[in-house]
């Protein structure tokens, strides 16, 4: 039994009748790789696979071979979702297997997208789609997922059961997060956990899981991003004057702590802009940070202070703003951001053009 | 027309690095890279076999390597490049005879080589076409829009005229590729709708002069939404703002051309333009805030680049960023010394190459990005690259005066 186990797959019995087919290359191909025998060997059976567009238990499982040897192959996955909706299989199986496989490849494209596909289908499950599109036989698009879930109009029951199966979804990508705060893939995805579903509970705690990871690390610029989406997504009725000036406090307390920190100000101007605030309504929080000593040398102060005196030259036609921004823009490119020494001087040069009242 | 640079033998090099270069600054070990290509070219060792399906883009980064260090054509024999440019085209799907049924578009242009589809040659005096494609034959092999931009730069670097091109099934591809929100996917059976293949389709339009597949509005709407608070541009909208992903936008705005390149917010109504004739103009602008791109793009400077706010410095984005400023005629503001000096340390002194990060194993993709990067600074013994097709000046003008689609 337990040799049987440690046996390539393709030496037992049950693989006899397949005949594989080998890579044809031809006689002098370009940048050829150094497979190893169990690579190729697995790829000549999976060729003969498709070949045949085998539907059985036996292609499931060479499709789960290959994967973990190649996971970024871009068509095995689809043909093991076809036969996983063939043979119809177990998805609660299925998502243990790419827990497993996050685990070991969080970097794929394709592992997050074959659970976002396999997420869909079960939500399917709980409540038919309205409406599918697919469908272009003989080989069928590959699709997002199925259609979107409008949680408002669901019952009380259907609620509970999306609820739970959110909050189990944002724990496994919570989880990937833990060991790469910053993993793209991991976010992608859960954002569209999060927006999937429609407006149900979860956005609100979503937004503390931001606040969360920004104490842990505030220079998480993905928590940051992630906070900008649930800000502006959350709600049905869309971003309130409420949220803007409550996301203006937290990433100006944000700053305060760590004045050098990018992730905090872009957040900040991106918010005021959100909500048709002009960027000079900073311009008195700005300048008392000049007086602290470390903020003094955060180049974010000085840039922030650089855009907020050049709107005011433009719009006051003010000399003395004008030059208020030269002054920024000199600190910036000689003092506290040389390595942009020419950006800086060429956004002074920029000021020189406005025109201002004699 | 730009003419290459005419530095390709030992001795003018030798001259220009020592009047160049500043003793104190570390060289560009241009031989030790041209070696590492070499070796490559030959067989790409065991850990590539997991992009085994990225094999046509691997082959990319070691032929465009070559051919940016200016020795492309003595490093590669014509026997070898014709042998190669057979091999690519073996790579091409192309519509089956027995059933061109409609059903099956979106398969055509060039894969990975993992189909089993037997290899034909040139020896009965018929050259390669590709492998005929159906949903019956080859349902899990279709082409992938990376593989089909990737492989026709490849052609016209071996010095192919691109004439066995299927041009009007890629086209007829491209057109099933593109989603309802502007975005592609790269192949009909991953669905991946992001701005890295609406590159690829803009780039492949590009090079086959026909821009029939694409739906351009519908792409610079992708573009426009996919900009961040932040002012770069992220895979898809509402994602983080990423160095790749924001090349990816500005490049294909660059080959879309004409109005795409517009900024929004400075955009301002004519006084004889009618509003809508004004929101007509604003919606073929790929810019909300191009000043705001081009300062995002060169905040990112640390050293050399960082792909996102507060990420490590990383080999390829020195490319990635800097091509991206570059296209948006910046790049003039990027700090060449610090740039240089990070690729220097992430060069491999032994072997040639480049890492991702200083100390790290080079791979092939990071030593195309370094040298590319330092191609855009005019490092000597690097041939003038084109940012927004990313290749060199020399391969962008024989597209124009030597392929079928665009000699006159």
């Amino acid at each position: 039994m337990a040799e049987q186990d440690n046996m390539p797959f393709y030496q037992k019995p049950e693989w006899a009748d397949v005949v594989p087919i080998p890579q044809d290359d031809g006689p002098n191909p370009l940048v050829p790789i150094a497979y190893t025998k169990e690579y190729s060997t697995t790829m000549d059976y999976f060729r003969a696979m498709c070949k045949t567009q085998e539907k059985s238990e036996r292609a499931l499982d060479l499709t789960k071979i290959v994967i973990e040897l190649s996971p970024s192959h871009y068509t095995v996955w689809y043909y093991r979702q076809q036969l996983l909706k063939e043979l119809n299989k177990d998805l609660k199986e299925e998502l243990e297997w790419i827990e497993w496989m996050i685990n070991d490849h969080p970097k794929s494209y394709q592992i997050w997208h074959h659970r976002q596909v396999v997420i869909g289908r079960i939500a399917n499950t709980l409540f038919p789609a309205t409406s599918t599109t697919s469908t272009v036989a003989p080989i069928t698009t590959a699709q997002a997922t199925e259609a979107a879930v409008d949680f408002d109009t669901l019952s009380e029951s259907q609620k509970a059961a999306v609820h739970e199966m959110v909050k189990a979804e944002l724990d496994v990508i919570a989880e990937s997060l833990q060991e790469d705060t910053k993993n793209y893939h991991a976010w992608s995805y859960r954002q569209w956990v999060l927006a999937h579903f429609g407006h149900g509970p979860w956005w609100v705690d979503e937004l503390a899981y931001t606040e969360e990871l920004i104490a842990e690390d505030v220079r998480n610029n993905s928590a940051w991003n992630q906070r900008y989406f649930v800000v502006t997504n959350g709600k049905a009725e869309g971003v309130t004057e409420e949220d803007i000036q409550r996301e203006v406090q937290f990433a100006k307390s944000k700053i305060e702590k760590t004045p050098s920190n990018e992730s905090p100000w872009v957040y900040l101007t991106g918010i005021l802009r959100k909500g048709n605030h002009p960027v000079t309504e900073i311009k008195e929080f700005c300048e008392s940070l000049l007086s602290a000593p470390r903020a003094n040398f955060s180049p974010f102060v000085h840039s922030t202070l650089l855009d907020i005196y050049e709107v005011e030259a433009k719009e006051q036609r003010s000399a003395a703003s004008v030059e208020k921004a030269k002054e920024e823009a000199i600190m910036l490119a000689e003092k506290v951001d040389p390595i942009r020494l020419k950006y800086w001087n060429w956004r002074k040069a920029q000021l020189q053009k406005i025109d201002v009242l004699a | 027309m730009l003419a290459a640079p005419t530095m390709d033998t030992q001795q003018q090099k030798t001259q220009h690095a020592a009047a160049d270069t500043p003793p104190e600054q570390p060289t560009f070990l241009r031989e030790k890279h041209i070696q590492y290509f070499k070796r490559n070219l030959q067989m790409l060792p065991q850990p590539y076999t997991s992009q085994d399906t990225f094999r046509m883009t691997l082959g990319l980064f070691v032929l465009g390597g070559l051919e940016l260090l200016g020795c492309l054509e003595e490093t590669i024999s014509e026997a070898n490049r014709e042998a190669w440019i057979e091999w690519i085209y073996s790579q091409q799907r192309i519509p089956s005879k027995d059933s061109p049924s409609e059903d099956n578009d979106a398969l055509y242009g060039f894969g990975g080589p993992f189909s089993g589809l037997a290899f034909k040659d040139n020896t009965d005096g018929r050259q390669n076409l590709g492998c005929e494609c159906d949903s019956h034959t080859t349902p899990y092999d279709t082409a992938h829009l990376t593989m089909t931009y990737t492989a026709l730069l490849s052609l016209i670097i071996l010095g192919d005229d691109l004439s066995r091109v299927a041009r009007e099934p890629i086209i007829r591809s491209l057109k099933k590729l593109q989603q309802p929100d502007g975005s592609f996917i790269p192949c009909i059976t991953d669905y991946e709708p992001d701005m890295r293949f609406v590159y690829c389709a803009c780039a492949v339009s590009y090079i086959l002069n026909d821009w029939s597949g694409v739906d351009k509005p519908a792409v610079l709407n992708f573009i426009r939404e996919s900009q961040t608070y932040e002012h770069g541009v992220a895979q898809s909208p509402r994602h983080e703002a990423h160095g790749g992903t924001t090349y990816c936008a500005i490049a294909s705005l660059g080959l879309m051309g004409g109005d795409a390149f517009l900024d929004q917010k400075t955009m301002v109504r004519q006084e004889s333009e009618t509003e809508s004739a004004f929101e007509e103009r604003r919606a073929r602008a790929g810019f909300v805030d191009l000043e705001g791109t081009r300062r995002w793009c060169l905040q990112r400077q640390t050293t050399g680049f960082q792909g996102r706010t507060n990420k490590p410095t990383d080999t390829c984005y020195s490319f990635w960023l800097g091509g991206a400023v570059a296209a948006i005629g910046s790049f003039d503001l990027v700090n060449f010394e610090c740039n240089r000096g990070f690729l220097m340390e992430t060069q491999n002194k032994a072997i040639g190459g480049f890492g991702k990060w200083v100390d790290t194993f080079p791979d092939v993709l990071h030593s195309y990005m370094g040298i590319a990067s330092l191609g855009l600074m005019g490092e000597p013994g690097i041939r003038p690259l084109e940012p927004l097709l990313n290749v060199s000046k020399r391969v962008e003008e024989r597209l124009y005066n030597e392929t079928v689609f665009w000699k006159k």
